[in-house]
């Protein structure tokens, strides 16, 4: 019994020897196994202890466990020991260049024209308009006739129209949809429709066959110009997030009455005259009007009752104002040197 | 148009306004005024003048020193124009004088002022002028030579300097009283509130003789009024200079004093006359007719025309004459020999017009008139105003009772007008004193008007008052036309925005939006560029793609060859746009959400129009995994949509043999029994026809048919409480297999027990040898195995992994 207590007080003295030696987590892990495993040393004289005698064995035991208990402690100190070590040095064994570009996908751009659109949609959903989509091939009923432009009507003269060979039409304008709209529903009916548009003019810097307008339309008791007015600046003020005055002047356009043009203070000089609006401190941004007593009752709601206003802009215009974008051309060429800057 | 501010003042005497404040006031309640030209500004000290004698310069061959009597004093002033001649009058200005420096460009408004100083050696006393000198016309060729009845010593100067105002015209369709200087000035009159001048009723001339004409009018319905007169004796010579000035300064070239005139009233009161030389007129009969279909006619610009059944035309009992209210014929036209005029002023119907000019290609100042529609009312009077001026211009006299066939006069309209409706429409306050003087300046009678109360009332019946609308203006038919009358003059900028009231309902959501939003966020989270392509497209783009344009939707009137279709895929515009952009970039991942056009038809009648979209991948030089990529993405985007229950089915298995497509790597996309898209790479000919030297995958959505399978919402299972064991198993099987059957193959006998599996990893060895053995690939498949009631012993789940085995190798002969 002696002799085993004996070798116990070595084992422990010389793993105080073994750990003082060690100096990172694997020996000691390795040390750990020597020193505690079973097939450590200690596990031997553990395993003899069922030779010795019942009192022996008490004795010994208690013993054991001690030692077996002081070796884990000392593991385990020179554990946090080393890790503290190490946490302390990892500035320098662990560095990386934190500037080298990562990995995964390089994100794709969205054309501005996208960006502008879901934008404005946004704004107009916000104020209660639902958005509706135009086709892109029409009959001349919704695009010309419904709109109080029956056929041979010198106003059609102002949309340039591609007629496909069956007399379909390319739309002209989003206008397209406002009978389809105003016979879907009853007032209040609100609906924006921007889409894609074609007028068969020569293209250069300022004109393109193609392009996008945002339409829209609202129709209730009791509405007035001075709503469409304030309907439509306070839409502006929201997508230039700041207040902008806008104007009203007159112009013509068959399916309106009273109909005009609405004017932006120029977003560029603020008002004070610039290049871009040709120094009178005003943007020509969209055409609007009451809607026609002729167009509501070709839709089949009661003029008497009802009035309503609609409008319709391009949206490469504000597009270009935003980014001094120089020639509209660009949004059709599909040419990725235009897309990825957006 | 141009619109002459010294004409308009014949009408507004009392209108003293600057040009700018006329300008601006113009676009706020009529038109844009788009410029204002100031006409010999900064002219000075310019004066008619008449060439005495022109001797010669005596030290210079070109130079002539002439004798100029300028109505104050005869000057000697030396000239280098090569058409002085003795007598004729001329412009001339006085030493300390100004005109435009002819050196510069004729709009660069440079001027330079004209000292008496020594030409070649010799004194001159001022400068005779040449029409760039006075700032009217680029000519420097020579002086300008004046008509012989101008009056010496007449100050140049007041008669030349004038303001033009440019007006956007479109805004005026529906106005064709607009068109003319009466209708602007009648405006001005309004918005200034300063009388307006009607011209003075002329004692009426009457036929000192009488010569033959018979007229005919054989279709009423398109020419409403046919006025007209013979004059006889004229004598054809270039118009007074203040005509000359007038029309040079709104951009007429004068011709002469008969054609003149009748631009001048078309100008002036909008109504477009026509001269007709007597002498050239067959049997002295004006016919006046629809053209047979296979008549022609030499119009004044030199071209021969052929006419249809639906031009209406002026003919004589042999030959066309005019095609009326269009363009004149060279047949009749007036020359320097017409002795006897007769001088026609018609109303021409405006649809038929319009289809006229469109049909001939032919634009004109008289039809951009009559196509707006003009007022018949107007042909007496213009004709009556263009008699007296003839004879003040031209002498002559009336040969003939003044015609005028007019079956069925316009009568003035008559509205009931509620003076409510101006704030119901408009939102705002306008005052009955306010109204009523706006419609009194704007021509339009008021009956009823005492009746009003003193304060209008809403919602009283009381405020009604009758209106009756001068003929010459067509385009107030209602009650929301005469509001617009009231809110242009008294002002759009004076009303207040306001807002409508509204629930605060949301509003309804557009799901095709949103979902498109969502692809296009995600794909481009993805790495690819959303670009734009037209939706037309030509022969050429499909036939490198290997597709005929038989299935395409053709435009009548393309802008270019390149753009006579409509687009049914996207894919050609896409792959027409590779090499501009794989010059800039290696490698180009781009897509485009937009509708296309199909033969097929709805049931409105018009083309099915579905939204596709297409999908890019190219990059420069042989990828052989490019397929892979896109379908990186593909998988992705599905995934990202909650498209389930997919399959690949790869073309060379099925009878699909579009030639744009590669016939091995191409596959259709499958959702459930639905087909949502194609994928492949392109075939090799297409990339050669595109003269790329790269590689291109592409793919096709139909976006409407991908949102149905999209499901919207994810589905929940409780989270097991036993932890789920996963295996892999490693088998070769031949190269060809696909995995997709290997996987279907599994999944038909599947164990309840199994939850996923999927492919870890793939490896193919080398692919170009031939080698039996190298012909095998080895796939590995992750299973997972979700116990629920028990935990599993690894015998079960060895027994699990076994019968997969079993299936791939009873199948696919997998080792």
């Amino acid at each position: 019994m002696e002799k085993i207590l004996i070798k116990l007080e070595k084992h422990i003295t010389s793993a105080q020897e073994g750990l003082k030696k060690i100096d990172c987590e694997k020996k000691l892990d390795e040390f750990r196994v020597k020193s505690m495993g079973r097939k450590s040393q200690l596990t031997n004289i553990l395993r003899s202890i069922k030779d010795l005698k019942t009192e022996e064995k008490v004795l010994v035991g208690k013993k054991a466990n001690e030692i077996k208990g002081k070796l884990e402690n000392m593991i385990e100190n020179k554990m946090a020991e080393l890790q503290k070590k190490k946490v302390s040095k990892l500035a320098e064994t662990e560095w990386i260049d934190v500037t080298v570009p990562g990995k995964g996908h390089k994100p794709g751009h969205l054309h501005p024209t996208t960006q502008m659109m879901e934008y404005a949609e946004d704004i107009f959903q916000d104020m209660g308009f639902e958005i509706v989509y135009p086709n892109e091939i029409d009959d001349d009923y919704h695009n010309f006739t419904s709109l109080n432009m029956p056929e041979g009507h010198p106003a059609r003269d102002a949309w340039d129209t591609f007629w496909t060979e069956e007399e379909h039409v390319m739309i002209t304008h989003t206008s397209s949809m406002q009978n389809r709209i105003l016979k879907s529903g009853s007032p209040p009916i609100r609906a924006i429709v921007p889409g894609k548009c074609f007028r068969n003019e020569a293209t250069d810097a300022r004109h393109e066959h193609t392009f996008y307008q945002f339409e829209g339309v609202y129709v209730d008791k009791g509405i007035t110009l001075s709503d469409m007015i304030g309907t439509l600046q306070a839409f502006f003020n929201s997508f230039y997030e700041r207040d902008l005055k806008v104007k009203f002047t007159p112009d013509f356009f068959p399916f309106v009455e009273p109909g005009g043009m609405v004017s932006l203070e120029c977003v560029l000089c603020r008002g004070k005259g610039c290049r871009v609006c040709k120094y009178t401190g005003w943007l020509e941004i969209l055409g609007c009007g009451m809607i026609h007593p002729n167009v509501l009752k070709e839709a089949g709601i009661d003029h008497k009752t009802y009035t309503g206003f609609a409008w319709g802009f391009g949206l490469e215009r504000l597009i270009m104002l935003k980014y001094n974008i120089e020639d509209v051309r660009l949004f059709h060429s599909g040419d990725l040197r235009f897309v990825k800057q957006f | 148009m141009l619109i002459s501010l010294n004409w308009l003042k014949q009408y507004l005497p009392e209108l003293y306004e600057e040009p700018e404040t006329i300008a601006t006031k113009l676009s706020e309640s009529l038109a844009e005024v788009e410029s204002i030209k100031y006409v010999g500004r900064g002219l000075e000290n310019l004066f008619i003048g008449q060439v005495k004698k022109i001797g010669k310069h005596p030290k210079s061959e070109k130079l002539t020193l002439c004798t100029v009597n300028d109505g104050e004093k005869d000057r000697k002033i030396v000239c280098g124009a090569p058409n002085v001649s003795e007598g004729i009058k001329v412009v001339v200005v006085r030493p300390e004088g100004v005109v435009f420096n002819a050196s510069e460009k004729l709009n660069s408004q440079s001027l330079f002022q004209i000292t008496e100083r020594e030409v070649a050696g010799v004194k001159s006393q001022g400068m005779i002028c040449s029409m760039k000198e006075l700032g009217i016309a680029e000519d420097h060729e020579g002086i300008w030579i004046l008509p012989e009845n101008s009056i010496v010593g007449q100050n140049f100067t007041d008669l030349i300097k004038d303001a033009i105002f440019e007006i956007e015209n479109k805004a005026l369709t529906h106005r064709p009283d607009c068109f003319s200087h009466e209708g602007i000035a009648r405006e001005l009159s309004a918005i200034f509130k300063t009388p307006f001048k009607t011209v003075d009723a002329k004692t009426p001339l009457f036929p000192t003789q009488k010569v033959d004409l018979k007229i005919e009018l054989r279709n009423q319905e398109l020419c409403p009024r046919f006025s007209a007169i013979v004059i006889t004796n004229v004598k054809i010579q270039p118009s007074p200079i203040w005509m000359q000035l007038r029309l040079m300064s709104i951009g007429i070239r004068p011709i002469n004093n008969i054609v003149d005139a009748t631009n001048y009233f078309m100008i002036d009161m909008g109504q477009p006359m026509h001269a007709f030389d007597y002498e050239k007129i067959e049997k002295k009969k004006l016919i006046i007719r629809n053209a047979d279909d296979k008549e022609k006619i030499k119009t004044l610009d030199g071209v021969e025309r052929k006419l249809t059944r639906e031009i209406i035309v002026v003919s004589d009992p042999i030959k066309v004459l005019s095609i009326a209210g269009v363009i004149g014929g060279e047949s009749s036209e007036i020359s320097e020999k017409t002795k006897t005029i007769v001088l026609e002023s018609a109303n021409w119907e405006m649809f038929n017009n319009r289809r006229t000019a469109r049909s001939l290609g032919i634009r004109t100042e008289a039809g951009t008139r009559f196509e707006k529609g003009q007022d018949p009312s107007n042909t007496q009077e213009s004709l009556e105003r263009a008699i007296h001026l003839i004879s003040d211009i031209a002498g002559g006299e009336i040969a003939s009772e003044f015609i005028d066939i007019y079956e069925n006069p316009v009568e003035k309209r008559k509205i009931v007008f509620d003076l409510n409706a101006v704030k119901k429409i408009l939102g705002i306050d306008v005052s009955k004193e306010e109204i009523l003087d706006i419609l009194k300046h704007l021509g339009i009678e008021v009956v009823g008007a005492e009746k009003l109360p003193t304060k209008l009332l809403t919602h009283s019946e009381g405020n009604k008052v009758e209106l009756t609308i001068p003929t010459f203006r067509r385009d107030l038919n209602i009650t929301e036309d005469i509001v617009e009358e009231i809110a242009r003059i008294y002002g759009y900028e004076k009303i207040q925005p306001t807002f409508p009231a509204r629930s605060i309902g949301a509003a309804k959501k557009n799901v095709l939006r949103e979902f498109i939003i969502k692809v296009k966020r995600t794909l481009s989270a993805l790495g690819l560029d959303e670009i734009y392509t037209y939706s037309f497209i030509g022969e050429g783009d499909y036939k490198n793609v290997n597709i005929t344009t038989k299935g395409l939707i053709k435009i009548q009137n393309p802008l270019a060859p390149e753009l006579s279709y409509v687009r049914n895929s996207i894919s050609p515009s896409h792959l027409a746009k590779l090499e501009m952009n794989l010059k800039n970039f290696e490698e180009v991942n781009i897509f485009e959400i937009s509708r296309v056009a199909l033969r097929d038809k709805r049931k409105d009648g018009l083309p099915e129009q579905p939204i596709m979209m297409n999908m890019t991948f190219a990059e420069r030089g042989k990828n052989e995994k490019i397929y892979m990529k896109a379908k990186g993405v593909v998988d992705e985007l599905l995934e990202i949509l909650n498209v389930n229950d997919l399959k690949f089915v790869n073309i060379k298995n099925t009878t699909n043999n579009n030639p744009l497509w590669h016939p091995a790597r191409s596959a259709k996309i499958w959702s459930g029994e639905t087909e949502i898209a194609m994928i492949g790479e392109v075939h090799p000919s297409v990339i050669s026809n595109l003269g790329l030297n790269g590689s291109v995958c592409i793919v096709e959505f139909a976006i409407e048919d991908l949102m149905k399978v999209s499901k919207k919402d994810a589905s929940y299972t409780p989270i097991p409480g036993l932890q789920k064991i996963v295996r892999d198993l490693t088998v070769w099987v031949a190269r060809e297999v696909e995995v997709q059957e290997m996987l279907e193959a599994i999944s038909e006998n599947r164990d309840k027990l199994i939850s996923k599996i999927f492919i870890k990893d793939i490896f193919e060895g080398n692919t170009n040898s031939k080698t039996k053995k190298n012909n095998r690939k080895s796939v590995t498949f992750t299973i997972e195995i979700q116990p629920f009631n028990k935990a599993l012993l690894d015998e079960e789940s060895n027994k699990i992994v076994k019968q997969i085995f079993d299936i791939l190798e009873k199948k696919f002969r997998a080792k």
